[in-house]
């Protein structure tokens, strides 16, 4: 056997050593894959919530008048959730030196608005319940929360106050509340 | 020619004269005989209680009453009370008691709150309308008329006006009055009265003073004093009306 015959039987047994061990890696990771490498993720940064600033209606300090109150609520994504996010903070306790106009405990069960503009608030009974009486603190009452709705929803024109999901005639036995109503700004004034 | 002038102003003054007496012999076109008293809420419904407990329900009845001795006694008017004790009557009921009794006039009595316990003072509201619902029936002309119940105090809006007015001033002589005194808002009782109608807030259990002057004979006694004079000045100005 020539000198240059062993050469190349060697190369030849090297290159499949070589390919031996190349298939063997590759039939090994495709049995047991390696564990990926855990990526180092950045949570990315909390967007800012957007928000819109709503006028509300409070009492004023000395309890005989509405006054607008401008307070900043999360943007929402449509007219409904919108309203929802602007009842809910009608509802809260004001910034004082306001006085409340509407019973502590009031929630909002349900708030949509229909094609036709018109707004439905759904209260809870707390909004009779608690409510003080007298036909002048009701109009305080009724106005607050149409006039919220009317004001800074643009595609609400009326609004329909529902308590326990029911329609009623009144709150507390004076205004009728049957039919949804437009804004009254008759009992508002500056501050 | 002079005894012609003399038959010619002898017949105008002839023609003059008969008017003159037609004129003092036409009935007024309009009787005030029937005024509907309605105390608010009742039974379950005690409506406005001041801080010491004092309820709006048992106030305005006893107004009522005092209010019912006077007009039936110094005016000889006939009265009816929606409410004679402390009973739960619904607007519809109060409305319906009203118009079947054929009411002049529909007199709600009530007691205030506020949010602030520094609001003080009588007030006087009428009906509003949602200018949204479209326009106002025209007034009741007809005797006779088939009106929607929700539109019968519509047709009477001019009169209630002037009712207010007329219940306004007169109790302005006698209590102390709110820094807006007359309102008008959709009040919920008034909506079905088919005659002029006034609800009258007679004092705000809210504020302390108030309430402690509302126990008081004195206070309750002037309220009905007031609203029996404003009574007897709305059948004046009513029996004064021109025949339509």
């Amino acid at each position: 056997m020539s000198r240059r015959r062993v050469v190349q039987i060697a190369a030849g047994v090297i290159l499949l050593g070589l390919l031996a061990w190349g298939a063997t890696q590759l039939l090994e990771r495709l049995v047991d894959p390696q564990p990926e490498v855990a990526a180092v993720v950045t949570p990315p940064a909390t967007p800012e919530t957007a928000h819109i600033t709503a006028t509300l209606f409070h009492g004023s300090p000395d309890g005989q008048a509405l006054v607008p109150v401008r307070r900043d609520v999360p943007l929402a994504a449509d007219a409904a959730a919108q309203g929802r996010q602007i009842l809910e903070a009608q509802l809260d306790a004001p910034p004082p030196p306001y006085v409340p106009v509407i019973p502590r405990g009031t929630r909002l069960r349900a708030f949509y608005v229909t094609a036709r503009g018109d707004a439905f608030v759904d209260l809870s009974g707390e909004i009779s319940s608690a409510h003080s009486g007298g036909s002048f603190a009701e109009l305080l009452t009724v106005q607050a929360i149409v006039n919220a709705v009317t004001a800074n929803l643009p595609s609400a024109r009326r609004v329909q106050i529902l308590v326990d999901g029911k329609e009623v005639d009144t709150i507390a036995g004076h205004v009728d509340v049957r039919r949804p109503l437009v804004a009254d700004m008759s009992l508002l004034r500056d501050r | 020619m002079r005894s012609r002038l003399q038959t010619l102003g002898l017949t105008l003054a002839f023609l003059f004269a008969l008017g003159l007496l037609l004129r003092t012999q036409e009935a007024p076109a309009f009787r005030v005989q029937t005024i509907v008293i309605d105390p608010g809420h009742g039974g379950d419904d005690s409506g406005a209680r001041s801080a010491s407990g004092g309820q709006e329900k048992q106030l305005v009845l006893e107004v009522a009453i005092r209010l019912r001795t006077l007009l039936e006694t110094q005016h000889s008017l006939r009265v009816v009370l929606t409410r004679e004790d402390d009973r739960s009557l619904g607007p519809d009921e109060r409305a319906a008691m009203a118009n079947n009794a054929k009411g002049d006039l529909f007199l709600s009595l009530h007691a205030n709150a506020a949010p602030a316990a520094s609001v003080s003072g009588a007030e006087v509201y009428y009906s509003a309308f949602d200018a949204s619902l479209g326009e106002l029936p025209p007034p009741a002309a007809e005797p006779i008329a088939l009106v929607p119940w929700d539109e019968a105090q519509a047709r009477h809006f001019d009169m209630s006006a002037r009712a207010a007015d007329i219940v306004h001033e007169a109790l302005q002589k006698h209590v102390p009055m709110s820094a807006r005194s007359i309102r008008q808002a959709p009040l919920r009782v008034m909506s079905g009265a088919a005659m002029p109608a006034v609800l009258v807030e007679m004092v705000y259990l809210s504020n302390p003073a108030q309430e402690r002057a509302a126990a008081t004979h004195e206070f309750k006694d002037r309220l009905a004093q007031a609203l029996s004079e404003a009574v007897e000045r709305f059948r004046a100005f009513v029996e004064a009306q021109p025949l339509r």
